[in-house]
């Protein structure tokens, strides 16, 4: 219920988060919405020495348009890119998955670069960022450094971010192809996605499918050859290992990808296929979600 | 560490740990115990207040977190003549509340809610209260509050 | 929709807040709630983050149907009110879930009726089906 002690430290500037982070190494954790991570620190489930709270860092929420791509500060909530119409306008999948997380008091404050940085493959946002390409910017003590999402999943809450990096902007291309769904499959409204599903063009994210985010590479490679979508989803599964859990055996996982992912590319069960337009999924056509936090493995 | 927080309009300043949540800083260092504390995983909303206006669940954030913007609690939200708020009276007269343990975390989430959709249909009442658990009354009165809260705006 | 009869109703409002939060409590049981433990007894279900505690979002409004008939058991004729939702609400919803495959011959599925063991049921009266 309680964190276990720790020292908290207040972070003025990107500079100053860089140089507590580097003075207290691998003690430390950056702070920012705490949506994450303080649910696990009340558990004991994660109990670093020391916290830095970035929430008065200035300059690291925004939403702008930079031609090619939409650049998204680190600490922006989900209710601002739920809301944002630059990203309604632009990157649709974006702002409609935002618009998935939690409930509303955890999109009051929960921040993009939180949910990213945690690692989660039950998070919605982290197969968003997948199935966009999006690039990950993150600084360090000496350099910045642009990650792409591809390699910046690396198993169960690790990514590529090094301890004494900060991730400070989330570039999001604007996509080549219009098409966008997003899908969860869940028991209630609040909970983790059993299986979700994030859909640009021809791109695909999966959320709970893996120790990692993941991409649906036997769906895209199908689509890629010209497959029919419902051939190419119902490949969704192909070489993943969910986990099973008190939620869903690994089994029905991997049943329910193909299945919510007919639905998010266009082609209902059971009914003839739609035009090639994206099937859009919003707020009660999800079934719910249980909110577990998730344990680290070991 | 010393924090002081904004609550209600007037500051509160205390000695707490470093690790105290602002759920505990309202109901121990305030006095403000109309927030309650329902479960350990951020699941149940009995601890939601606003923060700048938004619906949080203080029991997610530090009390350190939380200086610097206005928080308002269940007990900030009567006029000044004690004159009930629009959402407290419509759960006042539509009894949206059993035992009431609850009740607090509803009506500052309704509050945000309705400050963000002021009209909202019941599907969008249910899935906008889909962060506050209630054991005793099925929902069915607490949306007929939010609703006739909203009519009443 | 409910009909309960506790007899003469002293107060309305906490009356039908019982039963609204009974008919909650007992479409719960059938699809969602669930405590459950491991092979060595220990509770898995320990927070209301593992144990999927209905919310507004997966219930509907109710309508309750009134009904008093005192007793002449006491002078005031009352009767109970605490199981008017519950008891009556998991039954019913199991049947309608019941019902929904009955016709691929699936007589039982254990509650909470989770989408997974819908499937399983379904899945394996199709599997024995093609036999």
């Amino acid at each position: 219920m309680i964190p276990a002690p720790f020292s908290y430290q207040r972070a003025g500037s990107v500079a100053d988060a860089l140089a507590l982070v580097a003075e207290h190494g691998d003690e430390a954790k950056f702070l920012a919405g705490g949506h994450s991570l303080l649910p696990l620190m009340k558990l004991r489930l994660a109990m670093p020495e020391v916290l830095i709270d970035l929430g008065r860092v200035p300059g690291l929420s925004y939403i702008e348009d930079r031609g090619g791509h939409v650049a998204i500060g680190a600490l922006t909530r989900h209710r601002e890119l739920e809301t944002s119409e630059l990203l309604a306008r632009e990157v649709p999948l974006l702002a409609h998955a935002a618009g998935q997380v939690g409930d509303p008091q955890i999109r009051h404050r929960g921040t993009i670069g939180g949910s990213l940085a945690h690692g989660d493959p039950a998070s919605d946002l982290p197969a968003v960022a997948l199935a966009l390409d999006a690039t990950l910017v993150a600084r360090g003590p000496s350099a910045q450094r642009e990650i792409p999402a591809g390699a910046f999943f690396r198993s169960l809450f690790e990514t590529a971010l090094e301890p004494d990096e900060l991730l400070t902007e989330i570039r999001v291309p604007k996509p080549a192809r219009p098409g966008w769904a997003f899908q969860k499959f869940t028991k209630r409204g609040i909970d983790w996605a059993i299986v979700g599903v994030a859909v640009q063009g021809h791109s695909v994210g999966l959320v709970n499918m893996g120790s990692a985010p993941l991409r649906a590479a036997a769906t895209e490679q199908a689509l890629a050859e010209g497959a029919a979508p419902a051939e190419a989803a119902a490949l969704a599964a192909d070489g993943t290992s969910p986990a099973a859990d008190n939620n869903a055996s690994a089994a029905y996982r991997q049943h329910l990808a193909g299945r919510p992912l007919l639905l998010a590319v266009g082609v209902p069960i059971g009914l003839p296929p739609r035009s090639g337009r994206a099937v859009r999924r919003a707020g009660p056509d999800r079934i719910a979600r249980p909110r577990t936090p998730r344990r680290p493995a070991g | 560490m010393k924090v002081t927080i904004t609550v209600n309009g007037r500051e509160v300043a205390a000695d707490v740990e470093d690790r105290a949540l602002l759920v505990h800083f309202l109901r121990d260092a305030a006095g403000l115990t109309a927030t309650n504390v329902g479960c350990d995983t951020t699941s149940c909303g009995a601890c939601t207040v606003l923060l700048d206006g938004e619906s949080v669940k203080s029991c997610t954030i530090l009390a350190a977190q939380a200086e610097g913007p206005a928080v308002t609690t269940l007990e900030g939200l009567a006029g000044a003549a004690g004159e009930m708020h629009p959402v407290q009276r419509a759960f006042h007269e539509e009894h949206g509340l059993q035992c009431g343990f609850c009740t607090p975390g509803m009506v500052m989430a309704l509050v945000s809610l309705l400050q963000e959709n002021p009209h909202p249909t019941e599907a969008e009442v249910r899935t906008g209260l889909e962060g506050n658990l209630c054991r005793c009354t099925g929902y069915h009165n607490i949306v007929r509050a939010a609703l006739a809260a909203a009519d009443a705006r | 929709m409910t009909v309960d009869d506790a007899g003469p109703v002293l107060n309305p409002v906490l009356a039908e807040g019982q039963r609204h939060g009974g008919i909650a409590q007992g479409a719960a049981q059938a699809l969602l709630e669930e405590v459950r433990y491991d092979g060595d007894g220990n509770p898995v279900t320990s927070n209301l983050a593992d144990y999927a505690a209905i919310t507004a979002t997966e219930l509907p409004s109710f309508e309750l149907v009134a009904m008093e008939t005192p007793t002449g058991l006491n002078p005031l004729g009352v009767k109970g009110i605490g199981e008017a939702g519950t008891i009556g609400a998991t039954p019913s919803v199991q049947n309608a879930v019941i019902d929904a495959v009955a016709h691929l011959r699936i007589r039982h599925i254990d509650m909470p009726l989770t989408p997974e063991r819908v499937w399983t049921a379904i899945d394996e009266a199709q599997k024995a089906g093609t036999q």
